[in-house]
């Protein structure tokens, strides 16, 4: 019964998320417009540059798949909400105390929050992603291994992604100003993640040092073309899984000593 | 006179801004030293690119380490002095405005100059020493020295007003923060990649619409040809784009529903 009960305040958190989205459609809209454009640039410069080196291939990858990989970094990134500002506010302006004393956990409410309008997202997105890329540049070479992949992907990096965020808000209960850290991160996580030279191309010393990062983790979906096989993907989701694991162990230490911060003040 | 107290205002704004950033030294230390290593990280990147392929279109590793020294120390400008200016969207949306509104200065000024970014000090570090970098590797004559300060000062120009009508969306899009911060990606984006990539349509649209290309590689195509009309051209994109940017604040201003939160400044 408590179970049902928790289900069902849970899942009003994601249905209000997704209401918020559609509040304002014009708003979505754009952002769908945006990544359009954005992914028709990718690929404008990757066919150029893979054109004028007279390279079809680096390591049987082609300028089709670096631009299908940047197409799927950018999916998780627009599928991901900004729940660092969001925590980050209510920690700094006081107003988490509001919400300490209400029947539900602040990070699983804020985490329902970040992740509640993906699954609309994710529609949207993918949609727009695999109609320009098969108009304008070409459809890869998919294996079975490759699709199979990239749901389990796509879901795990989502969750990660999100709890990373989480970790670096609360980080704001210790100092003043967090902002520095998330540019910092973010910055850090472009690098490291293929935003805008896929990894694939560069050498492997590169990914393996990338793949220690749980800031490229939530990003594998744009590496689906170095899965060959079932140990590859296993490898992948493994990562993801333990590193979700990690940071879900250190926002429960944050969060249980950052509210032992907040002071409460009256009037 | 008018100015000149705007402008001592403006300097205090600033003062004041940079005053508390470095209250914390240590932080302080940290997030600027910080911010530089991951930039040199991002010059790695680009150099193992160049390992693969060599050059783009005529542009090589070395132009990299210029454009991404331009970008950086644009960036670095606008977000030390007026960390502000990425914040409209969220403030019009929480109803934080009112606090800008009745003060009597002028509103758009006091939202971009009331905080400053610490880790952007590492960006304008950074970009200081790429440029420092490239010029010592180019061997640049010394009208090609000349150029660059006002190349900078035109394209910060159009970096404030291409944020500034990127945050101004919310007062026409409510709760468009993330659309925001979407536009400012797809400016930023471009123009971290080699120059020579855009041609045609593609070029046109990342000079004038999505002005990228005017704080990257144009510049580094000024410094490197001296180039009389594309000088002008930036001017002109430059005043246009704060002009136009300026403007659609002040439109929007005018749909501006206050909030009832009270706050003091």
């Amino acid at each position: 019964m408590n179970l049902k009960k928790k289900l069902k305040k849970y899942t009003e958190v994601i249905s209000i998320a997704q209401n918020e989205l559609f509040a304002s459609p014009s708003n979505y809209i754009a952002r769908l417009f945006i990544h359009a454009l954005r992914i028709s640039v990718f690929g404008i410069i990757y066919s150029f540059v893979f054109n004028e080196s007279g390279k079809t291939t680096i390591d049987g990858f082609t300028a089709v798949n670096a631009v299908w990989s940047l197409a799927l970094v950018q999916i998780i990134y627009q599928c991901s909400r900004n729940t660092f500002t969001q925590i980050k506010d209510e920690i700094l302006s006081g107003q988490i105390e509001t919400k300490l004393n209400k029947p539900y956990s602040f990070i699983v409410f804020s985490f329902l929050d970040a992740i509640g309008q993906a699954p609309a997202k994710f529609l949207g997105f993918a949609a727009v992603t695999i109609a320009v890329l098969i108009t304008f540049f070409g459809v890869p070479d998919f294996s079975i291994i490759q699709l199979v992949g990239f749901l389990p992907l796509f879901i795990l990096g989502l969750i990660l992604q999100t709890l990373n965020l989480q970790l670096i808000a609360l980080s704001a209960f210790w100092i003043e100003n967090p902002d520095p850290v998330f540019w910092i991160t973010s910055k850090l996580t472009w690098i490291v993640n293929g935003t805008f030279v896929p990894l694939a191309i560069l050498p492997i010393a590169f990914r393996t040092v990338s793949d220690s990062f749980p800031l490229s983790a939530p990003f594998f979906m744009g590496r689906i073309f170095e899965i060959n096989s079932i140990s590859d993907l296993g490898k992948f989701l493994l990562i993801q899984l333990v590193w979700i694991m990690i940071i879900m162990f250190f926002i429960r230490i944050a969060y249980r000593k950052g509210i032992t911060k907040v002071s409460i003040n009256g009037g | 006179m008018r100015i000149k107290k705007q402008i001592l205002w403006l300097y205090e704004l600033m003062n004041f801004n940079l005053k508390s950033v470095f209250e914390y030294k240590s932080a302080f230390l940290m997030q600027v030293i910080g911010m530089m290593i991951n930039n040199c990280a991002f010059i790695f990147v680009w150099y193992l690119f160049f390992q693969i392929f060599t050059s783009v279109n005529g542009w090589g590793f070395k132009e990299m380490i210029g454009i991404n020294g331009f970008v950086a120390l644009v960036y670095g400008i606008v977000f030390t002095m007026g960390n502000g200016i990425r914040k409209i969207s969220r403030n019009v949306t929480y109803g934080q405005l009112d606090k800008y509104l009745v003060i009597p200065k002028n509103p758009l000024l006091s939202i971009i100059f009331s905080d400053a970014h610490i880790s952007a000090i590492g960006d304008l570090f950074f970009g200081i020493i790429s440029l420092v970098i490239y010029y010592a590797m180019s061997n640049f004559n010394f009208m090609q020295i000349l150029v660059l300060p006002i190349l900078i000062v035109f394209a910060v120009m159009i970096f404030a007003g291409f944020i500034i009508f990127a945050q101004s969306v919310v007062f026409w899009i409510p709760n468009s923060d993330e659309l925001s911060d979407t536009l400012f990606e797809f400016m930023l984006g471009p123009s971290l990649y080699p120059n020579s990539t855009f041609t045609g349509i593609i070029r046109i649209f990342f000079s004038f619409f999505i002005p990228a290309l005017f704080i990257s590689g144009i510049p580094i195509n000024i410094i490197l040809n001296l180039d009389i009309i594309e000088i002008l051209t930036m001017v002109v994109v430059a005043i246009a784009w704060l002009f136009f940017a300026v403007k659609m604040f002040n439109w929007g201003l005018r749909r501006y529903e206050s909030g009832n939160l009270v706050g003091i400044r």
